[in-house]
């Protein structure tokens, strides 16, 4: 009994669930890839609560001269999103990148929103996926809902349009059920989609599950996209099947995290994942990061994503600079980028 | 004459014993609350029973540094597994706390109220300082891996200590490093051992050194954050 109070003294050390906020944050980055030329990044956000706050980025390519902006203006009573934006709505949209805007009002637990432009599945560890074009006209109008502190449901009408003559429609509800433990959380969500295609109805399901406690996490998800839907999330049209990914310290030095996949396909498409991210902390002022990412289609083709990154603290941890390295392979692309990135917080 | 120079000197060895206590609790104090900074490692192995008698170890263990001026403490805390690369900073001068996670490579940032002033002076330790008066205490010298080490036995005079503890041995070396502390319950079992190594005395630690955490958003608390006794660096009201 002394032994679990003595513990559960320390977990209280170490744990709390009091309100939290962001204060501010600075960012630059710059990268130069092989084949997309060189991104330019720069974005500052403020947040004096919860629910005040501003953002603004802004971003270009040296190649193709493009540029892209995101503003953001959080109130109590408004958010107003504007530019290019994750919308990140739920699960099999978490992967849908947007340029257009959103706005949403708040009338006390609850959130109606609107969002409207044009997006495209976007991986942000793929410097192909993350130069791919933006063309498909989405519109959504959805209710989030916070039961308690603790259980959220998000209600969605989407609708889309991969060709203009073809206009589909899916709804969607997702509920999601947080448990705090002493050192961390236990997070359920269930998700459903059904999509209205030439008045047939289609049915996909995801659910996912993340337990994490101190330095130690499992995380994992089950699901299905049907095959007449279109993919804003890591399963492909067709795919059944998961991924769980493990974190558990070597050393308390050095943090790995495997991850492992398989996801049947109907359409012979069916594939398994591999992954492996490792934090290495060498001392207070460099530690390294590195990702690796594998995905092996049965039927032959492979993709391949690497990633390394040196950062250096500064600032007595306020602000930390890094230098990174990524790799890309599939069979339609190779490509390597070299970036620096800068960030303060404040 | 022979019977009373033979009181004499009980006497006078009796004396000096207790002299010699308070010098060993009182150099241990003044070593460790006159250091500008301190640095150690610091595992704590926690024991219960099973119903057979057979003992079963916890361990956690962690590494301190503290800095007197500014008051800074940071504890690394390495074992187990599930607090594994936690860092724990507490800022005495910035009036913060903070607490980096490695799995959600977040650093809370919290209030540290001013009621709270972090002790990392020997007044944590059992039997030392202020504590030592609610213990009878006696010292003797031990040896153990050829170096010569003070064992000083606390036994509780105060009830709630007695309703927890039956014993404390404090081990220190003979220039008053603490070693070992265990801590026996009232079956005079062991429950608690608490094992300092590596104890470095102004190594000229730096503020930064101590505040510079891995790289992690911080998210800032209204609230402060619970904060607890730990021992050896409890907090003092």
């Amino acid at each position: 009994m002394r032994r679990l109070l003595y513990f559960l003294l320390v977990f209280l050390l170490l744990f709390s669930l009091s309100y939290a906020q962001e204060i501010g944050k600075l960012e630059f980055n710059t990268e130069v890839n092989s084949n997309y030329g060189q991104d330019f990044s720069l974005s500052y956000e403020k947040w004096w609560s919860d629910n005040l706050g501003i953002g603004a980025n802004l971003a270009y390519n040296s190649l193709s001269t493009d540029f892209s902006y995101k503003f953001l203006l959080q109130t109590p009573y408004i958010k107003t999103l504007l530019g290019t934006f994750y919308p990140g709505l739920n699960l099999l949209t978490n992967s849908l990148a947007l340029k257009g805007y959103q706005l949403g009002i708040y009338i006390v637990n609850d959130e109606i929103y609107y969002i409207s432009g044009k997006g495209s599945r976007i991986f942000d560890y793929s410097s192909s996926s993350k130069h791919s074009s933006l063309d498909i006209p989405i519109q959504a109008m959805g209710w989030y809902r916070a039961f308690t502190k603790n259980i959220f449901a998000n209600f969605s009408l989407l609708s889309f349009q991969p060709q203009p003559s073809e206009e589909y429609y899916s709804l969607d509800i997702m509920l999601a059920d947080r448990t705090a433990l002493p050192l961390g959380n236990l997070i359920l969500t269930q998700e459903v989609n059904v999509l209205l295609k030439n008045s047939y109805l289609y049915l996909s399901t995801i659910v996912n599950g993340e337990l994490s406690m101190g330095s130690m996490g499992i995380k994992a998800f089950l699901g299905y996209l049907h095959p007449e839907n279109l993919s804003f999330c890591p399963l492909e049209p067709g795919d059944l099947g998961g991924e769980i990914s493990l974190s558990i310290p070597i050393s308390s030095n050095i943090f790995p995290e495997y991850s492992l996949g398989y996801f049947y396909n109907s359409s012979g498409k069916s594939k398994l994942n591999l992954g492996l991210k490792i934090q290495f902390l060498i001392s207070n002022y460099i530690n390294i990061e590195s990702m690796i990412k594998y995905l092996y289609y049965f039927a032959g083709d492979s993709n391949l994503n690497a990633k390394i990154s040196f950062n250096f603290p500064a600032l007595e941890g306020a602000m930390w600079n890094s230098i990174y390295v990524s790799f890309e392979k599939t069979n339609t692309v190779e490509d390597t980028s070299l970036g620096l990135n800068i960030s303060y917080q404040f | 004459m022979k019977k009373t120079l033979g009181i004499i000197l009980i006497f006078l060895s009796i004396l000096g014993l207790v002299y010699a206590q308070e010098d060993v609790l009182k150099n241990i104090e003044k070593k460790l609350s006159t250091a500008k900074d301190i640095s150690m490692k610091m595992t704590i192995t926690t024991y219960s029973y099973s119903s057979k008698g057979e003992s079963l170890p916890t361990k956690m263990s962690m590494e301190l540094k503290t800095i007197k001026d500014p008051e800074i403490l940071r504890v690394d805390f390495k074992e187990p597994a599930i607090l594994a690369g936690q860092i724990f900073l507490l800022d005495g001068e910035k009036k913060i706390t903070r607490m980096y996670s490695p799995s959600t490579k977040e650093i809370i940032e919290s209030p540290y109220t001013m009621t709270q002033t972090s002790t990392t002076g020997a007044t944590s330790i059992p039997m030392v300082g202020e504590s030592g008066k609610d213990f009878s205490i006696t010292i003797e010298e031990v040896s153990e891996k050829n170096q010569k080490l003070y064992k000083i036995k606390g036994i509780p005079q105060k009830a709630e200590l007695k309703a927890q503890y039956s014993s404390l041995e404090l081990y220190v070396t003979k220039d008053y490093m603490p070693v070992r502390l265990k801590m026996y319950d009232v079956q005079n079992r062991l429950y608690m051992e608490i094992v300092w190594d590596e104890i470095k005395i102004n190594s000229n630690l730096s503020p930064n050194q101590l505040r510079t955490l891995p790289p992690g958003k911080i998210i800032r608390q209204k609230t402060p954050s619970t904060t607890i006794p730990l021992p050896f660096v409890a907090p003092t009201k």
